[in-house]
Parts: C-alpha cells; structure tokens; sequence
C-alpha cells in the first residue's frame, strides 16, 4: 500500500489516509487544539511531496507522519507566539476546560473528544509523548527518537503522566460530590 | 516506598492520591500498550483503560470527511510526475537517439572514408584529417601520392591486407612482405592480379608457384628477378618489410636524393641477394650480396 502510493496510486493514498488520518489529527487536537485540522492538511501536503522519496514500512511511515505533525505544531506555535492573535470574540468561548470539566465529560460519556481534552490538559510535555505513546501507537524507542529524549526518560515521563491522569479521574465523584 | 517524612500516612491519603500512588511503571506501561488493567486494580487504572480505548476507538465520519480533499490534493501533487517522467524519458530517448544516429554516421563516414568511397574531395578531407586513404587518381597509371607518412590505399588492397610482399608503403614497387598496397605484378597470396604469383596451386603460365622457377616478373620465395626482391634484399624500386619506400627509393628513406642515389647504383644496401649480378642494370658487378640491417 505504501509503495503503491508513493508511485502515486489513487487507491493506495486513499488507504493510507484513512489508516492514519485519524490518529494524526487526535494527536493534533492534543497538542494544537481547534487549529488540529489546518496542521494535519499541512502534514498531509508536505508527506504528499516526499512519497515518492520515502523508504521503510508502515512504521517508519506511522514515525514520519507523526514527526511532521509535531514539527508543524512547533512551527504553528512558534508563529502564535510571534504575532499574538487580537482576541475579539467572547473569551468564555476561548477558555480551556479545567481538568476536573473533562475528566467528568470523560467519565459520563467517555468520549473520544472529551478523553483527548483530558489529555491535552497534561502538561505539554507528558501530552505529547502520551499521546504518541498510546495515539500513534508508537514504541518507546520511536517516541524517543521523535521527542529526543532518552528512552529512559520517556518511560518516566509516560509514568508521570499517568499517574496525574489517574489523580484526576480519581478526583472526579469528589467533585461531583461537591456539586 | 518512602516519599519522606512530610507525606501522611498512606491510609490518610484520599483515593484519587492512592490510586495514582499504586500505579506502577509496569501498570502504567501495561496501560499505554494494551490498555487493559488488571481486576484487581484500582478504579482509575479501569477509567485510564477505558480513557485510550476511547482516544484509539474507530474513527469517526467527521475524522474522515476530508478524505476526497486529501486525495485530490495528492493527483494534484503527483498528477505531473507521470508527464514528468515521460517528458524526461522522451528527452533521453531523444538524446540516446541522436548518439546512435551521429555515431552511425561517423562510422559510416569512416568506412566510407578507409573504403575510398568517397568524392575525391571528401576523401582528400578524410585523408588529411582523419587518416584516411588517399582519394584513388582519376588519371590510370598514375599512383597515389604518399603524404605524411601515411599508407595511401592502392587499388587491388583489400582490408588492409595487401595482395603484394610490400609492406608500408602504397608507392611501393618492392616485393617486401606486407599487407599494404602493393602495385599490381608483385603479390604474395590473395586477390592477385594477373601476373603475380599465388602460394600454391595451378601456375598458369607467365606466373609463379611457391618453389620453382619463377619467371621475370614474377615473385617467388627463392628465386627473385631483377628487378624484385625477396625477404631480405630489396632492390630499387621495390620494398621491404615495413618500409615506405618510394618508386626508385628503398627501404625507409624517400628523399629524391636517396632515390637518386640508388638508381645511379652507388649504393649497394638494397641489392638482391640471389640474382646474377650480371642481370641487375644497376649493379656496379663487384658484390651480388646485400647488406641486410
């Protein structure tokens, strides 16, 4: 399938697509949020015109796929950060759910939104290599290779973060208690 | 575990604490790679577990509607690589194309150019610049000319390989081995004219077998005439083995001087070795052998 679509069959590209766009964009939801959807595009575009050039299996392609989508939210952050957006709409609209807002959503109906707004309330650290952990579906070694970090240090970082997901799914029917 | 002495006792802790301090690095990779947890364990791993199954769950319609977007964007992205490539295998197969047709033509216009083929003036051209045989004289009679040094083709040369024992040099009259353009009267073996000899086989009368008498005018291994050489001894006007010798000259010099000098008989280099000294119109009688160098 992939060598197929890298000597430009419709079919097989279509395939391709299907197989990865969906863990593609809930990664990018975690880590760009609304702008998730622009990034993949851009993802897809850019592994589009080095197909042809490229040399591995599914794997290898899974790794180059999410590595693109990480440098595009790198450079689309880099690009926020440098021309601050003019905010004109309501800012309730634009606040982030708190953690406790999204573990609930993910308890009542765990959906796959509301588990990725869980996620993405991780610090972006622990976010991201949890989400290329367990969304792409990568191995340590992978991830750390993308991330550059030591496979050690991937292994504690994916530890961290799970422990703080539990803190927070654990601390929902306190807050429901609460209410 | 010890955490230090600022932490409570761990009967203290609240459960989402507990839970999320019973996590284990192997829970936890357990969680991440299978998404499962044991039953025993506590709650949230269950609510972790069932958080990644939702995070890798089948894809929604939503996720997949921009599927005919991205598809389309790929014919376009790689909708010119065919043309591309047809467009520069063409221009190879052209380039290839025009190689092959120029060098059939260079090579046709060598033949042409060894054969002789050629107009004169081409021939002339190909002659001077590529080496190539003179261009035959139109004029009968008349042989070609010998420029810079170069073996001129002579009519009877078949192949390089010349019918005569004259080797080098087309003007040649000598009878010295060689496979260049020997003149008509002396030939060793194949394509001979009239009047020459053949190796072996019916002598017709007037021409020559291997061992024999040889008549005069004819060649032969052993018995040479005047005015024809064998192996060794050249006489004036005919050639020896890879020497250019011009009508009247002998072997490797061509000056009209030398020329001269061996036809006025003062020198005795390129006497033959077996005639009668008596029967050479040249020989001063004094010695009937040659000098060989």
């Amino acid at each position: 399938m992939l060598h197929a679509a890298a000597r430009g069959d419709e079919d097989a590209f279509a395939r391709l697509w299907r197989d990865n766009q969906p863990p593609l964009l809930r990664f990018l939801r975690v880590l760009a949020g609304e702008s998730a959807e622009d990034v993949a595009s851009e993802v897809w575009l850019e592994v589009t015109r080095g197909l042809a050039r490229f040399r591995g299996g599914e794997r290898e392609f899974r790794a180059w796929l999410f590595t693109t989508g990480r440098r595009r939210v790198i450079d689309a952050h880099r690009y926020s950060a440098r021309r601050p957006a003019t905010v004109t709409s309501d800012l309730a609209d634009l606040e982030q759910s708190s953690p406790g807002d999204a573990a609930t959503m993910a308890l009542e109906r765990i959906t796959t939104e509301a588990a990725l707004e869980l996620i993405a309330t991780l610090p972006r650290e622990q976010a991201e290599i949890v989400a290329l952990r367990v969304i792409a579906g990568l191995d340590v070694a992978r991830v750390a290779q993308i991330v550059g970090k030591r496979p050690g240090a991937v292994r504690v970082v994916s530890h961290r973060a799970l422990r703080t997901l539990a803190a927070t799914l654990a601390a929902v029917p306190d807050q429901e208690a609460t209410r | 575990m010890n955490h230090g002495g600022d932490l409570p006792p761990v009967e203290d802790w609240p459960s989402g604490q507990l839970a999320s301090h019973r996590l284990s690095a192997a829970d936890a990779e357990r969680l991440i790679v299978r998404h499962w947890a044991h039953p025993e364990a506590s709650g949230e791993q269950h609510r972790i577990a069932a958080l990644f199954d939702s995070v890798t769950g089948p894809p929604t319609d939503e996720e997949l509607s921009g599927q005919a977007v991205a598809v389309a964007a790929f014919v376009l992205a790689t909708g010119d690589r065919p043309a591309r490539s047809r467009r520069v295998a063409s221009r190879r197969t052209m380039g290839i194309t025009a190689g092959i047709v120029a060098a059939s033509m260079v090579a046709g216009f060598s033949g042409a150019a060894a054969a002789d083929d050629l107009p004169s003036s081409i021939q002339e051209l190909a002659h001077q610049t590529l080496g190539a045989p003179a261009p035959r004289h139109s004029v009968p009679g008349v042989r070609p000319v010998h420029v810079h040094g170069r073996p001129a083709h002579l009519p009877g040369a078949k192949n390089g390989k010349g019918n005569g024992r004259s080797k080098g040099n087309p003007q040649s009259t000598g009878r010295g081995k060689g496979n260049k353009g020997t003149p008509p009267g002396l030939a060793k073996s194949g394509g001979m004219p009239p009047g020459q000899a053949k190796k072996s086989g019916a002598t017709p009368p007037g021409q020559a077998k291997k061992s024999g008498a040889t008549p005069p005018g004819q060649a032969k291994s052993d018995a040479t005439p005047p005015g024809q050489a064998k192996s060794g001894g050249t006489p004036p006007g005919q050639a020896k083995k890879s020497v250019s010798v011009s009508p009247g000259t002998a072997k490797g010099n061509s000056s009209p001087q030398h020329s001269k000098l061996l036809s006025s008989g003062l020198t005795k280099r390129y006497q033959p070795r077996h005639a009668a000294p008596s029967q050479w119109p040249w020989s001063s009688g004094s010695s009937g052998k040659t000098s060989r160098k």
